[in-house]
Parts: structure tokens; sequence; C-alpha cells
């Protein structure tokens, strides 16, 4: 079955007014039927969505529930150590039948009729199939081998385990990109991760507008009062911006206290607050890791379902769980490595107080999600103006002075849908 | 400790808290307490990350600092209605819930869950030593501004 035949790419007329993507309708942010396209093209079809790190489930048996989309799903480990993704709806009635986030499982059993399931979600067995004292009972033609749960494509790369439901979606490698792929072994290089734990908030805005809140380096030296104040990142810093060729995924690369004393960075702009310094410095004591080779910040934007972040010391991943057009939640998963010494957890943790829903940085990108989404929802045939750095759509770039990242999200986003 | 002591502490606590007073909050400490909001889920897993963790009072400076001068958050009110302490020696465990209310949005409870706390006698009163705010839902609205 071709899947990618089963929405046609035009119905309503497209949101877009112009040629390009320097102008976003605010439509896109609200709309519904646009975002069920969404759903289906971004994270049902053709795409790699984040699960989760290996870590979090390293025994047989090990399972975690989550989401792809709108989609519940479970990622369990399997006797044999491989991985599986499931869909986490019952065969049988469609019960969401795992309701625990975390566990361990030797079968998965639905409770309502208590279907049971093998970790690879082959139906093991169904009560009262052979029937009662010689009532009732199945057909003799069901089958257990046609009623197991639907199994999803699974790729593990060094520790971080994204799935498809598209049975044809491209290799791994080719879905990241040769552009991108060097940095992103930066993190996943095969050592082992260690899970510190997680952060849950629920942002009432679009989910496409957080990805283009990674993707937009001209707003941290603005926004971010608590970044600029303590020295953390100047727009003049060292930086380059990796975009994959259609636009999708990109990486903001950028290396502190490398800048100029460029005055035009803090000139003027009224979140500079120069008197301020931290009363206690291991808020943010930076300790340089060898793996960085030089840069002290990644961002990387996965689209649809994750960003993976390298702030210094931090590291977490964060998967977007899209709830309709007009509300997500996102999800920080913090790790580190196995051999960190005891003082490197410790300094992973005290620098997440910069991020997650109280993050002394992270918890304003929330905030200004949200403002955007009160405003382009209330002015749906408005647009967005996304001309910093000209009007191009999308490309390779050796500074931050750009919003050409959101362009080339645009860019993929009018192709992918036919808009 | 002392039943009314406690209950005192925590009274002055949420007091403070909801009238923005927060280095009144930070008074209620020993100097070198450690704060935490954490969500249940790592608390009862053992995992170690919090959302908010502060050790010792010239980090909670800091995050006074970052809240009043520096954080971009929609103005809002909270309200702590804390429970009463069960004590045992020198800790207790105290219920809460906080209710918070958006500029001109409906109030919403921002957390609920349990305050874990080491408890110390000073010559002003008892203080928190430690206080693990333990929060039972998963998911904060959005933004945690202010310390629960
Ligand atoms: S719905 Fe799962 S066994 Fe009936
Ligand atoms: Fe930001």
């Amino acid at each position: 079955m071709n899947r990618r035949a089963e929405w046609s790419p035009v119905k309503s007329p497209s949101p877009f007014k112009h040629d390009g993507t320097h102008r976003i309708p605010n439509r896109v942010y609200s709309d519904a039927e646009l975002h069920a396209r969404e759903l289906e093209a971004f994270f049902y079809q053709a795409h790699w969505c984040y699960v989760a790190l290996e870590c979090e489930i390293p025994k047989a048996g090990d399972y975690k529930a989550t989401m792809i989309g709108e989609k519940p799903v479970i990622v369990v480990r399997d006797r044999d150590g491989s991985v599986n993704v499931l869909e986490n709806r019952c065969a049988h009635k469609g019960a969401k039948f795992c309701q625990k986030e975390f566990g361990n499982a030797k079968v998965f059993v639905c409770p309502y009729h208590q279907w049971g399931y093998r970790l690879n979600g082959d139906l093991a067995g169904v009560p009262m199939k052979n029937g009662v004292g010689g009532q009732g009972g199945m057909d003799a033609d069901f089958k257990l081998e046609e009623h197991g749960l639907s199994k999803l494509k699974v790729h593990v790369h060094n520790g971080i385990v994204f799935a498809s439901f598209d049975p044809d979606v491209e290799p791994f490698e080719s879905f990241i990109g040769s552009e991108l792929m060097p940095f992103f072994n930066r993190t996943f290089d095969g050592r082992k991760l260690t899970l510190l734990g997680y952060n849950r908030q629920r942002i009432r805005g679009n989910w496409k507008l957080m990805q283009e809140n990674i993707k937009d380096p001209y707003h941290p030296g603005l926004l971010h009062v608590f970044f600029v104040t303590f020295g953390l990142w100047r727009a003049d810093q060292k930086s380059e911006l990796r975009i994959d060729p259609r636009g999708r995924h990109a990486q903001m690369i950028s290396t502190r206290n490398s800048g100029g004393e460029n005055q035009e960075v803090t000139a003027g702009v009224s979140s500079f607050k120069e008197s301020l310094k931290l009363e206690d410095p291991r808020l943010m004591d930076v300790v340089q890791e060898p793996w960085w080779g030089g840069p002290t910040a990644v961002m990387q934007t996965i689209f649809p379902s994750v960003i993976i972040q390298q702030q210094v010391n931090s590291l977490s991943t964060r998967q977007i769980i899209p709830r309709g057009p007009d509300e997500f939640d996102f999800v920080w998963t913090h790790f580190g490595f196995a051999d960190d010494t005891p003082e490197m957890t410790e300094r992973r943790l005290k620098q997440a107080n910069l991020f997650g829903p109280a993050g002394l940085v992270s918890l304003d990108d929330g905030e200004v999600i949200e403002y955007c989404q009160q405003a382009t929802t209330a002015y749906p045939d408005a647009e967005c103006v996304v001309e910093l750095g000209g009007k191009d759509g999308g490309v390779a770039t050796p500074h931050m002075v750009t919003e050409t990242l959101i362009r080339g999200m645009y860019r993929y986003y009018r192709e992918t849908l036919g808009l | 400790m002392n039943l009314l002591e406690v209950i005192e502490l925590n009274a002055r606590y949420g007091d403070a808290l909801d009238r923005f007073d927060l280095t009144g909050w930070q008074a209620l400490f020993t100097p070198d307490a450690v704060y935490r909001a954490q969500a249940r889920e790592n608390f009862d897993r053992g995992l170690p990350l919090a959302a908010i963790y502060l050790d010792g009072h010239a980090m909670m400076t800091d995050r006074i600092t970052g809240i009043e001068k520096t954080l971009v958050f929609a103005p809002r009110f909270t309200r702590h209605i804390i429970g009463l302490p069960s004590i045992e020696n020198n800790t207790a465990r105290t219920p809460f819930i906080i209710v918070q209310t958006v500029t001109t949005g409906l109030p919403e409870i921002l957390a609920t869950g349990c305050y874990h706390d080491t408890l110390a006698s000073t010559s002003d009163g008892i203080r928190l030593a430690a206080r693990n705010a333990v929060y039972d839902n998963a998911l904060i609205p959005n933004s945690l501004v202010y310390p629960l």
C-alpha cells in the first residue's frame, strides 16, 4: 500500500500570499485542517520521530510509553536487546492498554479482555478463543498472527531511538543528512548515556513555534536577558548555522567568549543590564569537555519531533508532542555520560536551572510562544515577517544575524504540503 | 520539632511567596540550605534532575535576580495552600496546592504535591535546612516562575 497517496496534497487554497517564505501566514499556527495535514505528512509519514534514549530502557522488558505526533506508542527493550516501538492500541477494541509511563513487562496484557502480546507486538493469546464448554469462541479462521500490535520502523543511533510509522521512510542517515551528521554524532558518538531525569511542560502554542524558536538566533541576545546580562551569549560570538538541503533540520553552533567587543551588540539593547554578576558562580561553572572540539553550544532541530540541546555542560533532548493546532507538550530528558565524574553530574544538574519550565533562560521561550499563539490566532489573515538576513529560502550561514533557518523550514513545509 | 512552629514557618513561607517577597522567602532557609522543586516522577525513580535546584543563599539570590530583573513572563498571582505537616524528629512532610492566576485568565492549579523538609532550630526560630517541593503533576502549565 502506498501510504503517501492517502491524502491529496491540495485541499483548501494555500494561506501563503507570496513566493518564498519570508512571510509566514498566521493561519499556519491555528488552522485545524492544516494541522491534520501536518500530522499526516510530518509525524506519520516519511519522517523519523524521536521516541527515547536507550538508557531509559536498559533491561529486557523495560518499556516507556510516549507519543509520536498525537498517537500513543510504546518503546520496549526486547529479550535479544533490540528495541521495538509498538502502537499503544490494543488490536481488539482499541484500548490504550499501557497506562504506565515506564515499567518492565514480560508480556503486555490489555486489561479489557486480556489479549496478551509479546514484547515484539505478536499476539500470544486471546482468552476464550476456542469457546467455553463448546460455545462461542473465535471462528476457526481467526489467526493470532493477524492481530498483533502494529509495529513501527525503528532506528537506534548510538543511544538515541527514532521510529517511523512509514515503512518506506528513507534511511536514518540520509534523513539527518551529511551536513548535519557530524554534529549529531558529536553528542551521540556511541558513549553510554546516563539518564538524569525529566521536565515536562504544556505550552499553549502551535508546535511549529518551538521548532522556529530553536531556529532563531535573532532572539537569544534580546529576549534572554539572563544570558546577556551574565555574559553567556553575544550575537557576535563565533558561530555557524547549518541546515540540511531540504531546509527541515538545522544546527546553531556557537562558541562563547569568542566574540569581538562589537558595541552594536549591546548598544541600545534595552535588555542589557551591565551591572549584574552571579552571586554563586557554580550556577554556570562551565568546564570544557574534550568531546566539544571547540563549540560550547550546539542546538539541533530535528524536524518535526525533537530538539537536541548542548548548552555548555547541560545536555537534553526536548520532544515536541502536538495536541491540536494550539497546544503541545514539551518533554525534556536530561542526560549525561556513563563516565561522568560526580562533579560533572552535579554541574549538569546545576546548569539545568537555565532550562525547562523553570529555566532562567528557557522559561522566556515558553512565554513568548504563548504570546505569539494569542495574537496569530486572533489575526489569522495577517502574516509574520521573517526577513532578517534577507529573503533566501534557508542557507548555511557563518553568523547568527539571520532568520534563514525559519525560512528554510517553511520552504520544506510549503513543498511537502503542496502549499 | 514543635507542630505549631512548623505550621507557622509554612504559613510565613506561603505568605512571602504570594506577596512576591522573595528575600523574605529566602530568609526562611538556613544559609547553606538546598531548595529543590522536583517532579515526582524524578523523585520516585531516584533521578536527580530538579526543575529548580538552588544550593545555598547565594544561588537563591541569583534566582531572585533572575525573576525580578531578567525573566520575561506574563504577570501572575500565586496562592500557596499548605496543609498540615507530618513531623518526625527534624524532618517533615507537608502537602501543598499552588493555584496560579495569569493576568486576566482563570485560576489554574500550578502544582500539587508534598514538601519534603529537613528542619533546623536556630536562634531566630526554626528554619528550612532543606526543602524539596515534590510536585505530583509531571506537566507544568508552561512556566514555573516563582519557587513552589
Ligand atoms: S480492548 Fe484490549 S483486549 Fe479487548
Ligand atoms: Fe530561546
